[in-house]
């Protein structure tokens, strides 16, 4: 039996959708009960934790499988195979500023905040810039709204958070997908299996549109 | 439970591995050998912890047999002649990859110098010494792969020289990224997830690899032949950068560690580059498998 580790946030509900649409007896107890974290039926064992735990649980091989945004990945910075890309729960990274102000130029150090710590300095050092980096825990709109620092990166999916907090945005860093993800070991050790969930999960691969 | 000697039972079970696996080694023509556990750093970099003496020198902690044996026979392996050793002991990484978080670790390994093509042999060897420790191969997964294979596809498929950002996409088997960033369609994004991902053997003649898989099938029929899952990968994930020509890993099942890896490499030898082949068994980590 393999375990597959759910993010409790945003992509909760499509990956317990693509559970039900897969055939998973399991999917219906999953949705029902939010507060419960393990569930098993068999063939499958579910455990659902926080977003930014699932890298740690797949990557040391306490759960074979997950499922979580590359925003996560890349923050953890774990060793975990990505097998499949999810075409729902898409946003961009992005680098935020107040809109009733001009943005701080980038060629000089500037305070950033955000919930990537790790991530942050990653993409700082790609692009060549200087920053001192603030992390947060959550609600980072605040971070620029309140002057703990002029810029923000976070995540935008839709725009709507960033509209009611007087945000706009400055750059886009990264985009965002969620993936079907897997202890190296587990890959090796439960082939077939783990093939066998990542297709009934995720249908065909994304395919480029003409 | 704890010994009489204050040490945790798998303690005694980990000494008596390493002497029954350097044994059986010895018997078999591989010569014991004793390497520094520290040693002042000459600037290459094996990813071990670095400290400064009172004279501000810097020394590095033991983190890899392989290249301190490289480096300690450099003269010895002048004379063309084939030469095998043993080792056992501690070794310390700064991250643990693949090991769960393990930063301190026991190795038992073997290599052999100035030899060719012996990655099959090697790996028959491996599992001998993995069962002569006391463990089954039962159960155990093994992913093998060939240096340069991930280079030689990305090459097929692009102008350019492919840079190390597509490799380490290829590595976390990111093949729909992959295909998004070179626009790749058709037979071509067919055959790469099918490299990827291991569902078939067509990419092999797509891309023009038969040569290179021919090494790569005959390592992998000798652990098939043992009773290991063998399970292909394009582009390894290894920590060891000196790998040039057939690399493997050993996985638990249970454990979902790293149990042994190994390969073929280049050393340098005071004649010139020679060809090396070998491998080593983690086993604090095999015992964590066979203890579950």
């Amino acid at each position: 039996m393999v375990t597959l580790a759910l993010p409790k946030g945003r992509l909760f509900a499509p990956v317990t959708d693509l559970l039900e649409r897969g055939g998973f007896s399991l999917a219906a107890a999953v949705k029902s009960n939010p507060r419960r974290l393990v569930f098993e039926d068999g063939e499958l064992r579910v455990v659902v934790v926080k977003d930014a735990d699932v890298p740690a649980y797949v990557s040391q091989g306490v759960a074979d499988a997950g499922v979580v945004g590359l925003d996560q990945i890349l923050e953890a910075g774990a060793d975990l195979l990505r097998l499949r890309r999810f075409g729902f729960g898409r946003c961009r990274l992005c680098l935020l500023a107040r809109q009733d102000r001009p943005a701080p130029p980038l060629w000089k150090p500037f305070r950033l905040a955000t919930k990537y710590p790790r991530l942050a300095q990653k993409l700082l050092a790609q692009r060549g810039l200087w920053a001192e980096v603030v992390p947060l825990a959550g609600s980072v709109e605040l971070a620029a709204t309140l002057d703990l620092a002029p810029l923000v990166l976070d995540l935008v999916e839709t725009g709507t958070t960033l509209r009611e907090n007087g945000l706009v945005i400055v750059e886009t860093w990264l985009e965002v997908a969620p993936y079907f993800v897997a202890n190296r070991a587990s890959w090796a050790t439960e082939f077939e299996a783990l093939t066998a969930l990542v297709h009934r999960l995720g249908g065909d691969h994304e395919e480029l549109s003409d | 439970m704890m010994t009489l000697h204050g040490l945790p039972a798998g303690g005694g079970r980990l000494y008596e591995a390493q002497f029954l696996g350097m044994r059986w080694l010895a018997q078999r023509g591989f010569r014991p050998v004793l390497l520094p556990l520290v040693y002042p750093v000459d600037g290459e970099e094996d990813g071990g912890f670095r400290f400064l003496d009172g004279e501000g020198r810097v020394w590095g902690v033991r983190a890899d047999f392989t290249p301190l044996i490289g480096r300690a026979l450099r003269s010895e392996l002048a004379d063309g002649r084939p030469l095998r050793v043993c080792y056992a002991g501690e070794v310390a990484r700064r991250e643990g990859v693949r090991l769960r978080g393990v930063r301190e670790f026991m190795q038992l390994g073997f290599e052999s110098f100035n030899v060719e093509n012996e990655a099959a042999a090697t790996l028959e060897l491996l599992l001998g010494l993995v069962r002569e420790v006391g463990f089954s191969t039962q159960g155990l997964a093994l992913t093998v792969s060939h240096t340069g294979l991930g280079e030689e596809v990305l090459g097929l498929l692009m102008e350019e020289a492919p840079d190390q950002e597509l490799l380490d996409l290829l590595a976390a088997k990111d093949a729909d990224a992959v295909t998004s960033l070179l626009g790749l369609r058709g037979e071509a994004a067919f055959y790469l997830r099918q490299a990827v991902f291991d569902e078939g053997r067509d990419w092999v003649r797509f891309f023009r690899l038969e040569a290179v898989w021919a090494r790569v099938e005959k390592a992998a029929a000798q652990a098939r032949a043992q009773g290991v899952a063998v399970r292909f990968e394009l582009v390894p994930r290894s920590s060891a950068r000196y790998y040039r020509g057939v690399v493997f890993s050993l996985w638990g099942r249970r454990s979902k560690g790293l149990l042994a890896s190994g390969g073929e490499y280049r050393v340098e030898a005071s004649s010139g580059a020679v060809w090396a082949v070998g491998a080593t068994v983690a086993l604090d980590q095999l015992l964590v498998e066979g203890s579950w």
